[in-house]
């Protein structure tokens, strides 16, 4: 089969679907071909901007002070690379704030319209419970994953875990979240737990995120959950109920507000682990996405050839579950991901880019296509520098077009987006949804950009 | 009057084994290990109980090795499997040699109940194992046993501990007190307490493996090992359904062993001089035994590399001879004659021999301490080894999956039962924890309450939880949280044991990481570092020796 369009976006995660719908909104055919379902189903809920700075150990106070002191010191940083002025190699941190916020203001409201809303904004850094009870700063989270009041002081927070449902220990989330509230002497002093059971309508054991998310879908396994904490509520006082973020695929607000209005008491959902409803749902919004502003999106398509000529990409060649697809465009998104996403791999011999084979580089623009994965990586498995080899990826320029190592662009029509590139460690930042979202719609800006052009 | 008649250091395979024989003979027993059963060398080996035919030079060691087989069949046979294993030949030069081999492995297979060596023809061969190499001229045929050598470690603790010995983990000894030239008590540091403590007593056995050396020296005796490493690869997935036994780059040989869901790859044999607490695979190790198995099981690098771990043979101090001429037998030392009277140390011996160890130097202590009793250690079974187990009729009693009732079995034998029993009343503990082995949260319940595990390390060893293809990357929090719900761990303790295990897990995925693993290790990075948050806010953990540089 073959399709022409003029932007191609290859994978199907947060930067490239946001770059999809970002080019279909601007009146040009868009394809998004995606390998798999997408790193960004797996991703908590949260959506990180920047948590903390490279080596930092105190969080941002908020997202725009981070992205500030970013463009002061980390010019390689992708959100720093937004406002990266060409001549001067000076990055202007107010041009990096205001695109941050323009592209994250658009999101909000794009995924709003799949009924998908979430509180917060990069004015002040917010701190989201994990399954674990412990806190990590970032920047929005889905509505069902906030109180405003969960940290008052004569609140009674009480986690409530499922029988039969392992992924949530409401019993360890409770001491750990207290512990850490009491050490920093902030919070409320009284945290309690549960166990609700749902024998009635599920299995005892080996329960699934997917199957209560389901269940509380329904109204009877809402109305059962509600009565199920009734009681836990009422003999204890809790004013409010912590749950696994399994409040249903479809209208998990309805589902929560439901729930409050029964319980009189606040009900959030901490945010998750993999397999993840939070992230399906944000996926299942960006998807949703797309397709209203005209995109199409090619599941289970991985591209497997690609076709240059002089500066150009001209072609890709995708392979789909039962047929192979050539794709011609305009302009080119390479929005692969890192290591889950599949857009970089790595052996004994060092790391690739895997679609085009393109120049992969470390935090500090170091080669690494010969540094074996293992030398990339501290001996301590978890330490507030992290591992460098979740700083590599590809190197781009300031229209974000991937360079060689002599500095060069690999092609005038691609532009890479998202966790394929280079220059940021998420996981000790807290900031991986944040740069898809903008390093996605900036990578469609330029892709839209030089397809226009190329039309006219 | 001594408060034990014997102290045994040291709980691997041998001092277990030794402390098992001494309280079956009636001597009060104390085993002090200074981390958890079975954390040292026992930990890191392939699990086979060698016919002993790569010793074919040392025939009353081939002997040895066979009689101990049919005893551990007969004691521990519900943690033993029998593996087939090919030897594939690639040259003309590689037959003559599995001619003697086949010769002496044969003489002693009836007793172990196994058939005589057999050589295939390449097609023969490929029916057996389909990944081998289609070039291969023929191949010999024999069959050894594999056993489960946490489980072993830790039965022959709990049989020990049942008959009134006792077992002390996570006691470090500090001291061991000479007068007048006999040993006459051990100091130890109990890390679970931070207590000091002390015991009188009438004999010490060192069974320190590779840190028999120090421990010697604690009570300032001579003693010198010849230690040797070997590194083992682990591959997510049965990359072969049969053992295959290969020539590696250098004309050593090495094998491919199915081990539960996984293979096992092994090994080096390098001399060492590093810190036995601070050992890791290294990259020309893990090259090595890929590069030599590819020959013959040429799909080897589709599977993905989980881990590789590093062991040290504590062997014999035969020196100036290669690692492979050094014999393979055990040596105990007396240091009666170093003014140390009831003082003994172990070199040198291999997994299948840990009861004929324990048994020899038993005699010596009963002969010592002027007791007359017979060694029994051959005769009585292993917890879990009174009787069969249907496997069956349990998971349609019980109502679980055969599979996870039968993994359990090869655990526990018998007592699987007493582990269904618990799920009762808790229905929901028939949860899987670690979907990788599987195992149900009720197993895991009953290791915390009858089984003294202290981390979930220690669960590791008795469950094999977090051993399987995802390396405990969905279990550890789980798995620490029904450990903390246990032990009534605080909340920082609780976050500190997911810690430490993933910390110790990343030892050995670590030096071979490599493709199929990256996003894997990615994913978990993502969910205890990242959305946990714990590179930020997990508590402060002590560097393990293994993590310095």
């Amino acid at each position: 089969m073959e399709i022409a369009a003029d932007v191609a976006v290859i994978g199907g995660g947060m930067a490239g679907l946001v770059a999809g719908t970002v080019a279909s909104q601007a009146g040009l055919s868009v394809v998004v071909l995606s390998r798999g379902h997408g790193a960004t189903a797996d991703c908590s809920g949260a959506i990180d901007v920047i948590g903390y700075l490279p080596l930092a150990t105190t969080p941002t106070v908020s997202a725009i002070e981070g992205l500030h002191l970013l463009a002061a010191l980390h010019v390689l940083h992708p959100y720093s690379i937004l406002g990266l002025e060409r001549e001067s190699l000076v990055v202007d941190g107010d041009v990096v704030v205001k695109r941050v916020q323009e592209t994250i203001e658009w999101f909000l409201s794009t995924v709003a319209e799949s009924e998908l809303r979430h509180v917060g904004s990069l004015d002040s850094t917010i701190m989201a419970c994990s399954p674990l009870g412990t806190l990590k700063p970032t920047a929005l989270l889905q509505q069902t994953m906030w109180s405003d009041s969960l940290m008052d002081e004569d609140n009674v927070v009480m986690f409530a875990g499922i029988r039969g449902y392992p992924d949530f220990h409401s019993g360890m989330a409770a001491k750990t979240f207290l512990e850490e509230r009491q050490a920093l002497r902030e919070g409320p002093r009284r945290v309690i737990n549960c166990t609700v059971d749902l024998s009635n309508l599920l299995p005892v054991s080996n329960l699934s995120a997917i199957e209560l998310a389901r269940l509380f879908d329904t109204e009877e396994g809402l109305r059962h959950l509600a009565e199920s904490l009734q009681s836990h509520v009422e003999g204890t006082g809790a004013s409010h109920v912590v749950l696994p973020p399994v409040l249903g695929l479809e209208h998990a607000a309805t589902a929560r507000s439901e729930l409050e209005s029964r319980l009189g008491a606040e009900v959030i959902e901490t945010i998750s682990f993999p397999p993840s409803i939070p992230g399906t749902r944000l996926q299942a919004a960006l998807e949703a996405a797309l397709e209203r502003a005209g995109g199409r999106l090619l599941k289970g398509h991985e591209v497997v050839g690609t076709e240059t000529s002089k500066d150009r990409v001209t072609g890709i060649k995708a392979r789909g579950p039962r047929r192979s697809v050539s794709v011609t465009a305009k302009s080119y998104v390479l929005a692969t991901g890192k290591f889950v996403g599949g857009g970089l791999a790595g052996d004994e011999r060092g790391l690739r880019e895997t679609v085009f084979g393109l120049q992969v580089f470390d935090g500090d623009r170091m080669s690494v296509t010969e540094t074996r994965p293992q030398k990339l990586t501290d001996l301590t498995w978890v330490t507030e520098r992290g591992h460098r080899l979740y700083t590599c990826g590809i190197g781009v320029d300031e229209h974000l077009r991937p360079v060689g190592l002599d500095g060069r662009v690999y092609a005038a029509n691609l532009f890479g987006a998202g966790a394929v590139l280079a220059g940021y460690n998420y996981i000790t930042e807290k900031s991986g949804l944040g740069v898809a979202i903008a390093t996605g719609h900036a990578a469609a800006i330029e892709a839209v950009n030089f397809a226009t052009e190329a039309k006219s | 009057m001594s408060d034990y008649d014997v102290v045994v250091i040291g709980g691997g395979s041998t001092g277990t084994a030794v402390a098992r024989d001494c309280q079956i003979r009636g001597l009060k027993t104390l085993l002090l290990e200074r981390d958890d059963i079975a954390s040292g060398t026992v930990g890191t080996c392939a699990g086979m109980i060698s016919s002993g035919l790569k010793y074919m030079n040392e025939p009353e060691i081939v002997d040895m090795c066979s009689s101990e087989v049919v005893h551990l069949k007969r004691i521990a046979r519900h943690i033993i499997m029998k593996n087939p294993i090919l030897t594939p030949m690639l040259e003309m030069s590689d037959l003559s040699s599995g001619g003697n081999f086949a010769e002496e492995y044969s003489k002693r297979a009836a007793e172990r109940e196994v058939p005589p060596v057999m050589f295939l023809t390449p097609e023969d061969s490929l029916k057996i194992e389909p990944m081998l190499n289609p070039d291969i001229i023929a191949s010999l045929y024999f069959e050894e046993y594999f056993i489960d050598p946490f489980r072993l470690c830790l039965l022959q603790a709990i049989d020990a501990k049942r008959r009134g010995a006792d077992i002390r983990t996570y006691c470090e000894v500090t001291n061991i007190i000479v007068q007048d030239g006999r040993v006459t008590g051990v100091e130890f540091f109990d890390r679970l307490t931070g207590r000091l403590e002390s015991v009188s007593t009438r004999i010490v056995v060192n069974a320190t493996g590779p840190w028999a050396e120090k421990v010697a020296a604690l009570a300032g005796m001579p003693l010198e090992l010849r230690l040797n490493k070997g590194a083992h690869v682990i591959l997510d997935r049965r990359v072969v359904n049969v053992g295959v036994i290969a020539k590696a780059v250098d004309g050593r040989m090495i094998y491919l062993f199915p081990h539960e869901n996984t293979v096992v790859l092994g090994t080096t044999a390098l001399d060492t001089w590093e810190d036995p607490d601070s050992v890791r695979a290294s990259h020309d190790e893990i090259e090595y035994l890929l590069k030599s198995m590819e020959w013959v099981v040429p799909s080897i690098r589709e599977a993905r590399v989980v881990r590789a771990m590093e062991g040290i043979r504590p062997l014999v101090a035969d020196w100036k001879i290669p690692e492979g001429d050094v014999t393979r037998g055990y040596r105990i030392m007396d240091h009666a004659g170093d003014g140390g009277e009831g003082m003994i140390s172990f070199t040198g011996g291999k997994l299948v021999m840990c009861r004929h160890m324990a048994e020899s130097v038993t005699d010596i202590i009963c002969e010592k301490l002027g007791v007359e009793r017979e060694c029994r250690t051959h005769l009585e079974p292993l917890p879990g080894n009174e009787d069969d187990v249907d496997v069956l009729a349990l998971a349609s009693e019980y109502g679980m999956s055969a599979h996870v009732v039968e993994r359990m079995r090869a655990r526990r034998g018998t007592e699987v039962r007493a582990v269904l029993e618990l799920t009762r009343d808790r229905p929901n503990w028939k949860t899987k924890i670690c979907t990788c082995e599987p195992v149900i949260e009720a197993e895991i319940r009953y290791s915390i309450r009858h089984e003294f595990p202290q981390t979930v390390d220690d669960l590791r060893r008795r469950l094999r939880i977090g051993t399987g293809p995802c390396q405990g990357t969905f279990c550890t929090y789980k798995a620490a949280a029904i450990l903390a719900e246990e032990l009534g761990l605080t909340g920082q303790q609780y976050l500190h044991e997911v810690l430490s295990y993933l910390a110790e897990r990343w030892k050995g995925k670590r030096p071979p990481m490599r493709g199929g693993q990256l996003p894997l290790e990615e994913m978990a990075q993502g969910m205890y570092a990242c959305v946990a948050n714990l590179d930020h806010t997990g508590p402060p953990r002590e560097r393990q020796p293994w993590e310095e540089v």
